[in-house]
């Protein structure tokens, strides 16, 4: 009887783990960017988030827009800003399509305090497969100091361990990203990081984002795959194996076979691309292009500071490639 | 006619006395009758001019033109059909009469025969023998190389006669003797080993990759992958080296077309291993080895091999896609998505992952390893190196390696030279492996070393030594120096004794050095060794290079002379056989279906083919191309001279070539037909032509070919002189089998001139005569062939 007992449980653990609804933490800061995370080489300590980086893998490439609105928008929909419907400023079709498929989801904001994050969780906790969906800002008005700005990070860094501590029981995937890069400059690997605030830039709209999914990820844990913000929705879903909502165009590229570990480049991307109204911004691996006529070569120019030299053969033929992709997208935004 | 029968420093004076058959010469009404009228003084067909010949065999042009007319009266070319001809009373007397006088003459100029013959040991023969002495690996040393080209007579490359010594020559053999003397004293402790490994992306030459953990190879021809250092610096001592990789093959069936990737997918995955020095620059690269890697499975490969010092190796992507990595990038890519650009340079990234490629994840080099330490070629001469040798370790050192190195007993006076010069280095440097070196310097730069001497034999006698006797059987066997067994039975004299004669030779064909034999004969014979020197074009036949094909088809001939000379088969089977030895690559070359691989086997050929023989190997029939067409009379002159052993006159000077016809329209025949305008030239050519024009079925790689290009239709019919008709490469076959004799003979006299290292005179033509008739009746076998010839007179005499 013992054996039967102990084989069936045996069968049970062979069972593939897709086959179990899996359970999110969606983690979405608000303005936090990789100069102010030392597991991206800034000097600001988030150990909390560099745990998280060691368990799952760190995207080294990934963008959101130079407006956090705009960004959470297109994370929750899954579509660029020029598909964006302005009537419908509350709705997250993200949660709306898990809990059709039947998630339960949770939606927080702010600074909860313990006890808050505690009532919200716990529920999620009981049901058979759920999603949290936390924007992690500031409550009150923007920290506008260095000191300020220390404090606010390391606050987002301590609520991201509560929020994992929680739920680790259910071994969820948990995904963060921030909404926009730093609003005060942090460094990276030993140098101030530029001003982002109202500029549109790469560096402007390149955010963190870190992915721990247990039993699909294997090695290696940094990737250099092109991501962004649209990516989240196709990703989430998929995960969840839930349907795209018909009548819903969707954006952007799902990156599980980049979780996967997959080597294809054509179940991945090869540009991104970010809007901020009529400004549209496109990159690959190596280069950026811009509505502003910017053309930089990000390997030997992060910071875009020069002109590609004329000497680079290569180049030109990168950039008439990136113009090409990015004039198929409308200039007019909403 | 016969050029190999013109003999140089043999002296006939005293013949005319001393042969007395002019009483009642029949020579002179026959030729007048019959011969002068093409030639006498005013024509002369074929070069020919009888007028002057008086019925005696008074000096060496006239015992050679007995011998010509002889030989074309027996193979009854002559008179030509269209001509009057001689009853067959007439002609029984004078081949009596001729064979006869010949035959007196002969005997009378056998004892007069002064060809001391001092040859030196060819360019192969000095590798060979120096990697016998000093058990050196020869693959990446060659102290050779900028020895000028042997000189070829009759032919062979081991003939003396030709041979020039110059200036230039000698200082190449001081230079190489310092080569040799540097590699081979290897004195003190066994070299400090190294292992040197690389991963992932310390592994120089990847492609840019996503994944840094490996190393990927994209396409064919990309850069190799290598190790940093020991790509600077080289392997730091000769040696035995292990390499080891780990690899995998990725997508090897991807997305991509195979056309478009220009790249078979059916196959597996090939990674080659070459070796270059950077020091001896690119002539040095050569492939090692290849392994099929499996798909999707990383597997660890272990390749062993000798490296000389500096030598640094590499890993390539045999089969992988042709061309470049920017073609696929620019041309490839925009096919499969359009987010690319063509023409423009897409970033690697779009493809890289998606295509076919190799992934190596480490390699790494470890070495030398030594199966014994002093090196045995060291040892040898100079065993349980002391510390500090003093002259007499270092005299008995020479002592040992002269005796060897000139092949017999070198006498203490002889070395007393050696000796004191090496006394005088030790004393002036006061070291004495830097003496030991100038020792074995000058013993390699001594002509007791460099010719095979024979010196003049005793009154009387005109039999070789035994140890030049052994010296020959290595030469000719092995191409090199004659080992330890031989040597000692040179000494105790038993190679005299047929049995033990017969021992020897079998053991030495059985020995892996006589690969020297069974390949730089045929080379020669056959004139394999010039197949590349007229290549075919690399855009019109892609496959002759993809496939290797060129060293394939050397590989099925001498595949062919190696299966003749191991299991004795007949000779007829050079001719005429059932079977060939095949790869794929030259199969399908050839359409002959079912056989997979690279290795070369054994291929039982279906009763229509025409590839059974040498005039269906590829080899033969693209050496007598040009590369683009086919030469008709290059065959036929092949023919006559390696398997009829009658080769043509070469052609006046003054006769202009047949224009090729570029445009297509003429096929060969009728271009050929030109010659028979000109009598000067169809004398010769009714001969040649017939011959080349019926091999116009196998093309200028020798593929089969039912039409010419522009579907101009191929007659392959020919007619000999002597009214023979025949059909095609089959019809020369059975013509060849009708006359075996001819070819017997032909065969022998080219593996006389081969072994004897020197022209045949025609007092060799009775010992060749008895050498294909023995043969007859033991079976003609090749390897019976090679023990008739090795026991026969003119092989153990001067």
């Amino acid at each position: 009887m013992i054996r039967l007992f102990l084989s069936l449980l045996f069968c049970w653990a062979l069972l593939p783990a897709a086959q179990a609804a899996p359970n999110f933490v969606i983690l979405v800061g608000d303005g936090i960017g990789r100069d102010w995370m030392s597991c991206y080489s800034s000097s600001h300590q988030t150990p909390n988030l560099d745990a998280l980086a060691s368990e799952g893998i760190q995207f080294t490439v990934a963008w959101g827009s130079p407006d956090g609105a705009s960004t959470v928008k297109t994370l929750t929909t899954g579509q660029y800003p020029h598909r964006h419907d302005s009537s419908s400023n509350a709705e997250n079709r993200l949660l709306e399509s898990l809990r059709a498929s039947g998630y339960v989801t949770a939606s927080l904001y702010g600074e909860p305090d313990g006890t808050e994050l505690e009532a919200a969780i716990q529920p999620l906790l009981k049901s058979d497969r759920f999603c949290l969906y936390y924007e992690l800002s500031h409550s009150g008005n923007a920290p506008t100091s260095i000191e300020g700005y220390t404090e606010y990070v390391t606050s987002i860094d301590q609520r991201v361990g509560q929020v994992l501590e929680m739920t680790e029981a259910a071994a969820p995937i948990v995904i963060f990203t921030s909404n926009s890069a730093s609003r005060i400059s942090g460094n990276m690997n030993g140098e101030t990081y530029p001003e982002s605030s109202g500029v549109n830039a790469n560096w402007s709209v390149h955010v963190p984002l870190i992915v721990k999914a247990p039993e699909i990820i294997p090695e290696p844990r940094s990737r250099r795959d092109l991501i962004d913000a649209s990516d989240l929705f196709p990703t989430v879903l998929e995960l969840a194996d839930v349907p795209v909502p018909d009548n819903h165009p969707v954006d952007g590229k799902s990156f599980v076979p980049v979780l996967r570990g997959s080597d294809d480049p054509f179940e991945k991307r090869n540009w991104i691309y970010a809007q901020s109204g009529n400004f549209r911004m496109m990159r690959d691996w190596h280069h950026y292009i811009d509505d502003g006529g910017a053309f930089h070569d990000l390997d030997k120019d992060p910071f875009q500071r020069e002109e590609v030299s004329v000497q680079d053969k290569q180049a030109p033929h990168r950039r008439e490639r990136l113009q090409m992709i990015l004039d198929r997208f409308p200039k007019a935004g909403n | 006619m016969r050029p190999v029968l013109v003999l140089t420093g043999l002296s006939l004076i005293g013949l005319a006395h001393s042969t007395g058959v002019a009483k009642e010469d029949p020579l002179t009404p026959f030729l007048e009758t019959y011969c002068l009228e093409c030639h006498d003084d005013v024509v002369q067909k074929g070069d020919r001019r009888f007028d002057e010949l008086t019925g005696e065999i008074t000096d060496l042009a006239s015992a050679e033109a007995f011998q010509e007319i002889l030989d074309q009266l027996n193979l009854a070319e002559m008179p030509p059909e269209d001509e009057k001809q001689p009853s067959v009373e007439e002609l029984q007397h004078l081949v009596a009469w001729l064979t006869d006088s010949l035959a007196v003459a002969r005997e009378a100029a056998r004892g007069q025969a002064d060809n001391v013959v001092l040859r030196r040991l060819n360019r192969t023969e000095y590798r060979n023998t120096i990697r016998d002495l000093f058990s050196l690996p020869m693959d990446d040393f060659d102290p050779t190389a900028t020895f000028p080209p042997d000189d070829v007579t009759d032919g062979f490359d081991t003939v003396g006669e030709g041979q020039v010594t110059s200036d230039y020559l000698m200082r190449n053999y001081l230079e190489a003797a310092r080569l040799v003397a540097d590699k081979a004293v290897r004195p003190g402790p066994e070299p400090k080993k190294i292992h040197d490994r690389a991963e992932g992306e310390e592994i120089i030459g990847s492609h840019e990759s996503l994944r840094p953990d490996i190393a990927r190879l994209t396409i064919k021809m990309r850069q190799p992958l290598e190790i940093a250092r020991i790509h600077k610096a080289g392997v730091p001592a000769d040696g035995e080296y292990v390499i080891r990789f780990k690899a995998s093959a990725y997508n090897r069936k991807s997305r991509y077309a195979d056309e478009h990737l220009r790249y078979n997918s059916d196959e597996p995955m090939r990674l080659a291993i070459s070796i270059d020095s950077r020091e001896q620059g690119p002539l040095s690269h050569r492939i090692i080895g290849e392994y099929d890697i499996p798909d999707e499975e990383p597997t660890v490969f272990e390749h062993r091999v000798w490296l000389d010092e500096g030598f640094r190796f590499r890993l390539h992507w045999a089969n992988g896609p042709h061309g470049s990595f920017k073609r696929i990038m620019r041309k490839v890519l925009p096919k499969y998505t359009d987010d690319a650009i063509y023409p423009y340079r897409n970033p690697p990234e779009m493809y890289l992952g998606s295509g076919p490629e190799l992934h190596v994840y480490w390699m790494e080099i470890e070495g030398p390893f030594f199966d014994e330490w002093p090196p045995p070629g060291f040892s040898r001469y100079f065993p349980d190196p002391p510390e500090k040798p003093d002259t007499a370790y270092l005299n008995e050192s020479i002592t040992r390696l002269a005796t060897s190195a000139f092949r017999r007993p070198a006498s203490q006076e002889e070395l007393a030279p050696y000796f004191g010069l090496v006394e005088r280095h030790f004393k002036e440097t006061g070291d004495p492996w830097h003496a030991a070196k100038i020792g074995i310097r000058a013993v390699l730069a001594s002509p007791s070393f460099l010719y095979l001497g024979e010196d003049a034999p005793p009154e009387g006698d005109d039999r070789i030594n035994a140890y030049q006797f052994a010296s020959r059987l290595a030469f000719f066997l092995w191409s090199s120096t004659p080992d330890n067994i031989l040597l000692s039975a040179a000494h105790r004299g038993t190679l005299s004794d047929p049995t033990v004669l017969r021992e020897q030779i079998d053991r030495m064909l059985n020995d892996p050095r006589s690969r020297a034999f069974s390949e730089n004969f045929p080379d020669q014979w056959l004139h394999l060794n010039q197949l590349g020197e007229m290549p075919p074009d690399p855009e019109q036949n892609p496959a002759y290079y993809e496939n290797n094909l060129e060293a394939a088809m050397k590989e099925e001939t001498y595949q062919l002379f190696r299966h003749l000379l191991d299991h004795n088969g007949p000779i007829q089977e050079f001719v005429k056989s059932d079977y060939t030895f095949l790869n794929e690559a030259l199969a399908d070359h050839y359409g002959i279906p079912g056989v997979n691989g690279d290795t070369f086997q054994r291929v039982a050929l279906p009763a229509e083919s025409r590839r059974g023989g040498l005039l269906g190997h590829g080899s033969v029939l693209t050496v007598t191309s040009n590369g683009v067409e086919t030469q008709p009379v290059v065959r036929g002159v092949w023919i006559m001279e390696n398997l009829l052993g009658t080769p043509p006159t070469p052609p006046p000077p003054d006769v202009e070539p047949i224009e090729p016809d570029t445009r297509g329209v003429s096929t060969m025949r009728e271009l050929m037909e030109k010659h028979r305008n000109n009598p000067t030239c169809f004398e010769c050519h009714r001969k040649i032509d017939p011959l080349g024009l019926a091999m116009e079925n196998f093309d200028h790689i020798g593929a089969w070919r039912d039409r010419y290009a522009k579907k101009l239709p191929i007659d392959a019919s020919g007619e000999m002189p002597d009214g023979t008709t025949f059909e095609g490469a089959e019809g020369i076959r059975d013509y060849l089998l009708n006359r075996p004799d001819q070819f017997a003979h032909c065969l022998t006299e080219k593996l006389m001139v081969y072994g004897l290292g020197r022209r045949l005179s025609f007092t060799d033509q009775d010992d060749i005569d008895q050498i294909v008739s023995t043969l007859k009746q033991q079976g003609g076998g090749l390897r019976d062939l090679v023990h008739l010839v090795i026991q026969s007179e003119p092989f153990q005499s001067k």
